[in-house]
């Protein structure tokens, strides 16, 4: 059930809100398991008492690890991690290992292997996640496990986050899920509301639009490409993936502040970032997070000997961080070509670009990032290689494409919107609708623009069969 | 206080417009105006076990409850409207909004732009076989005429949006048979051409801006013209037919407005004023009222709504597509592959062929093959072994399967015949220069005296007429002269 569907806008949502409000305090958390576990087996029921079998076994491990200490401790950790890891590397990397094994056995002249596909369940790269950071808190007593396997269940499954994210890491939600009392109150249901939709108006209104041609371009053969094309595709997927994912992200938190709950941030206007360095605190920041605190830190961080291992770490993450997006060679080159940058810019290049200026730095670091985003959307890296060709080596005859008014419309105002915080104004204007409490003329204005978002958001939504979401499949 | 309650009501105002909808579905208290246009209904899926786990329940469901959700109809006019009124766009499929809102259907834009064109040489094709079958008519006492109705992508070419206008435009179909049927002799009336010729000075619109068809303003002209026209070409005086007056309705008559419908949105587009007009047609016992049969499309339904068929023929026989039989259909479906098409030819006494720009690459609808074996003796069927490829090549395409079934319904016959109906105009489609061989052969028969001696041996022996023998032998030759693959 996808967010950005009317199934859950005006039937699911509806019901879960209603239930929670009415209901009394002690049993809310309940009514959220309860909803999250309906969420989760309408989109993949297979798969639900996989996920709440290893649920319940991370909540025995975590109790253990908690009531343990020294060598046992690292024990229950490691077995708990492993087969967490093992669980997500099974359903994701699975097909990944045994087709480039295959590969690799036919490049040597043996025969391939046949083996049944294996199906991901959705969401898993959060909730393993999740698992994950709780049970590394509890190990390194950041914080205690919880008590209730009930709040243990809303921290893995809460519907809001559960297949897209953010990724909440445990230390910051624990408390929350205990007593949220303070947030539970009309500022954070009604602002809740507007960041509900204006993340949806993002997905829906110009993220979905702007797919729809990027779709169109990526689905070309490269020989039919023109380097005007191939511009116009890449700009059209780099402003589709942000809308997206920040609208998704948007709608989560959102959701989450009408339940009280008080999500981190997960995207800061990252296009206006004037190094990759500075690209990775502002776009999906609770990945960065949680791949500084769990793997960047327990690998060394920035405390190891050498500048090599330094470098070393940085890539190493990098790559794990693009894997982690994809089980496909494109998404580790993603990873390394971000991996390459920041190494780049620790070494020389955030000097070179401190002194260029600030545009010039800001549209160097977007241009790389677009490119990056040509190994992300392609299907293969030869592809990838190719439409990159396109792009940097001019080429006019080709299919030439009709881009609709519609098109331009929503491409300039995501370009707007993306660049317009890198200004004054801008930043007023977004401290304005992301506030977190308004005087009453500005909760009446905020309604109002918001129910019309909502409008004609939905009106989209129905008119249109075109409602993909391109993190679902994590 | 009043701020915090001001804040609450603000909340209760969301959480009711979140609940519309399924308080709607459970009262059903307000309806809305239903869509223009075919849609696929989704039954209402039955939840088991098995299709829950599979997720088809799951996904079945989505679709349904995607349409049938409250206020859908609106929902979709909204949006509608909103890209109709700001960005010149509709999600109909099939229609192009061009400037100042002129609507147009797609294959007319595609025809205009020569993006069918099906080439010279098929074209000549076509145009041997309506003359050969002109001819054979004429010796049973009939008369065949063509009409081209005018296309929108010809007409309005000045309202297309710019980047149709700026794309490369390649010969059309109507071009090339407007310069090729002057080498012939059938009997053609014009009207695309004659259209263009009247449009800056028509008193209203020859074509509606937010139609497919003409108006029913145009269509008086053109009945006009054809009844002096078929009157003329048999030597008869039809019934006189004369528009007495012309005059505006409230409401846009059906199908002036179809391709608005087709956008649904919220506001009616503004359209130029539309005649409709006042009829006077008189008949008596010295008029003569002719049998007609019309092989068309959807152009003939203006002359039908406005019942000029009816008071100016003595049958309406209309063959919709050469598939779906008139006026018998509208009680029961009845297809032409049913009737004895000789015999009902063999009714008549003028057959007319209704098309339009966009129908040129199939003129005719597969009649003038048909009729042509019937009336001409050339047989241009092919062998079951072929037929049978060509049925195997279809039943293998997914996409072509999917309208199988829909055709299938449409013309009351089974699947496996529809099938084999599709097969049959794929193989005409790809054996239209097949005649120009025969044609080819003929000549060399005649002109070769062993041949044509040989031949004259076989048409004793046969008993049949020398003319027959030759055309048999060059309709042999020349299937034989390429294998089908």
């Amino acid at each position: 059930m996808v967010f950005s569907s009317s199934l859950f806008i005006l039937y699911f949502l509806p019901a879960a809100l209603l239930a929670y409000y009415l209901i009394d305090k002690k049993y809310k958390n309940l009514v959220i398991v309860a909803f999250s576990i309906f969420f989760y087996a309408w989109g993949a029921p297979k798969y639900l008492f996989m996920v709440l079998a290893a649920m319940i076994m991370d909540f025995f491990f975590a109790n253990k690890i908690h009531k343990s200490e020294g060598k046992t401790k690292k024990y229950y950790l490691v077995a708990a991690l492993t087969i967490n890891l093992g669980l997500l590397l099974y359903f994701k990397y699975f097909n990944f290992f045994i087709d480039n094994a295959n590969e690799a056995l036919s490049l040597f002249g043996f025969q391939q292997h046949q083996f049944l596909k294996v199906a991901l369940p959705i969401g898993i790269s959060f909730f393993t996640f999740h698992e994950m950071s709780f049970l590394i808190d509890v190990y390194r007593n950041v914080k205690k496990p919880l008590k209730s396997i009930t709040d243990y269940a809303l921290y893995i499954l809460f519907f809001p986050q559960l297949i897209a994210g953010p990724i909440i890491r445990f230390n910051e939600i624990a408390d929350q899920i205990e007593n949220r009392g303070n947030n539970e109150n009309i500022d954070n249901r009604l602002t809740g509301f507007f960041r509900f939709v204006i993340g949806l108006s993002k997905k829906v209104l110009i993220a979905n639009v702007l797919g729809k041609e990027a779709d169109i371009i990526f689905s070309m053969q490269p020989g039919d490409l023109t380097t005007y094309t191939a511009w116009i595709g890449i700009l059209a997927y780099t402003f589709q993936i942000y809308f997206d994912f920040s609208g998704y992200s948007d709608m989560a938190i959102g959701m989450a502040k009408m339940m009280g709950f008080i999500f981190p941030e997960n995207f800061n206007n990252p296009y206006i970032s004037r190094n990759i360095t500075e690209l990775w605190r502002r776009w999906h920041m609770t990945l960065s997070r949680w791949m500084r605190d769990y793997l960047y830190f327990s690998l060394g961080g920035n405390r190891v000997n050498s500048k090599a291992r330094l470098y070393f770490n940085l890539a190493l993450v990098f790559i794990i961080s693009g894997f982690w997006h994809g089980a496909a060679w494109n998404f580790v080159i993603w990873g390394a070509f971000h991996g390459l940058f920041l190494i780049l810019d620790r070494i020389f290049l955030i000097k070179i670009l401190d002194k260029i200026g600030k545009w010039p730095s800001i549209a160097f670091t977007f241009i790389l990032t677009m490119i990056g985003w040509v190994f992300f959307r392609s299907e293969t890296l030869g592809y990838a290689l190719r439409f990159l060709k396109k792009m940097f080596f001019f080429k006019f005859d080709g299919v030439s494409l009709h881009y609709s008014y519609e098109f331009w419309t929503f491409l300039i105002i995501a370009l707007l919107i993306s660049f317009s915080t890198a200004f004054k104004p801008g930043r007023y204007l977004e401290s304005i609708l992301y506030s977190n409490v308004f005087k009453i003329r500005g909760y009446i204005a905020m309604t109002i623009i918001c129910l019309v978002l909502f409008i004609v958001s939905l009106s989209s939504i129905t008119s249109s069969g075109f409602n993909p979401f391109i993190y679902y499949r994590f | 206080m009043k701020q915090e309650k001001i804040k609450y009501y603000l909340f209760y105002i969301i959480l009711i417009i979140f609940w519309i909808p399924f308080l709607h579905d459970k009262t059903g208290l307000i309806t809305f105006k239903p869509l223009s246009g075919v849609q696929e209904v989704s039954p209402k899926p039955e939840f088991n076990y098995k299709n829950w786990i599979s997720g088809d329940f799951q996904t079945a469901y989505n679709k349904y409850q995607e349409e049938n959700i409250f206020s859908r109809n609106w929902l979709i006019r909204l949006m509608n409207q909103i890209r109709y009124s700001l960005f010149n766009e509709t999600n109909a499929s099939k229609i192009v909004v061009g400037k100042n809102g002129y609507l147009y259907e797609q294959q007319y834009l595609d025809s205009y732009l020569g993006s069918d064109f099906i080439g010279e040489e098929q074209m000549k094709t076509k145009l041997e076989l309506t003359q050969s079958l002109q001819t054979e008519l004429k010796k049973a006492g009939k008369d065949f005429i063509i009409i081209v109705a005018p296309g929108k992508g010809v007409f309005y070419p000045e309202y297309l949006p710019d980047y149709l206008k700026n794309s490369k435009k390649q010969t059309s179909n109507y071009e090339c048979f407007s310069k090729l049927v002057r080498n012939y002799n059938i009997h053609i009336i014009d009207f695309q051409k004659y259209f263009n010729e009247q449009k800056n000075s028509s008193k209203y619109p020859l074509m509606p801006k937010c139609g497919v068809h003409w108006s029913y303003y145009g269509m008086s002209l053109a009945v006009d013209s054809i009844v002096k026209y078929m009157e003329a070409l048999r030597g008869i005086d039809m019934p006189d037919y004369k528009v007495v007056n012309y005059y505006s309705k409230p409401e846009i008559q059906s199908p002036d407005y179809d391709l608005g419908d087709l956008v649904n949105v919220m506001c009616k587009i503004p359209q130029p004023e539309l005649g409709y007009p006042n009829y006077e047609i008189t008949y008596n016992q010295n008029k003569v009222k002719p049998f007609v049969l019309t092989i068309g499309d959807s152009f003939y339904w203006n002359l039908y709504y406005d019942s000029l068929p009816q008071r100016l023929f003595s049958n309406v026989q209309f063959w919709y597509y050469n598939s779906s039989v008139y006026p018998e259909t509208f009680n029961s479906p009845l297809n032409v592959k049913q009737l004895d098409v000789k015999a009902e030819i063999n009714k008549q006494d003028f057959v007319i062929v209704l098309t339009t720009e966009a129908g040129l690459s199939n003129l005719g609808y597969g009649f003038i093959e048909d009729a042509s074996q019937l009336f001409t003796g050339i047989n241009i069927s092919v062998s079951e072994d072929i037929v049978k490829i060509y049925i195997n090549k279809i039943k293998s395409d997914p996409d072509w399967m999917k309208g199988i079934s829909k055709k299938a319904k449409e013309n009351n016959i089974s699947e496996d015949e529809q099938v084999r109906v599709d097969a049959e105009w794929l193989i005409k489609q790809e054996k239209g220069d097949l005649m120009e061989r025969i044609k080819w052969y003929i000549n060399e028969i005649k002109s070769d005296p062993e041949w044509l001696e040989a031949i004259k041996k076989k048409a004793n022996e046969k008993n049949i007429p020398l003319e027959d023998m030759i055309r048999q032998d060059a309709q042999w030759s020349a299937e034989n002269e390429n294998p089908p693959q």
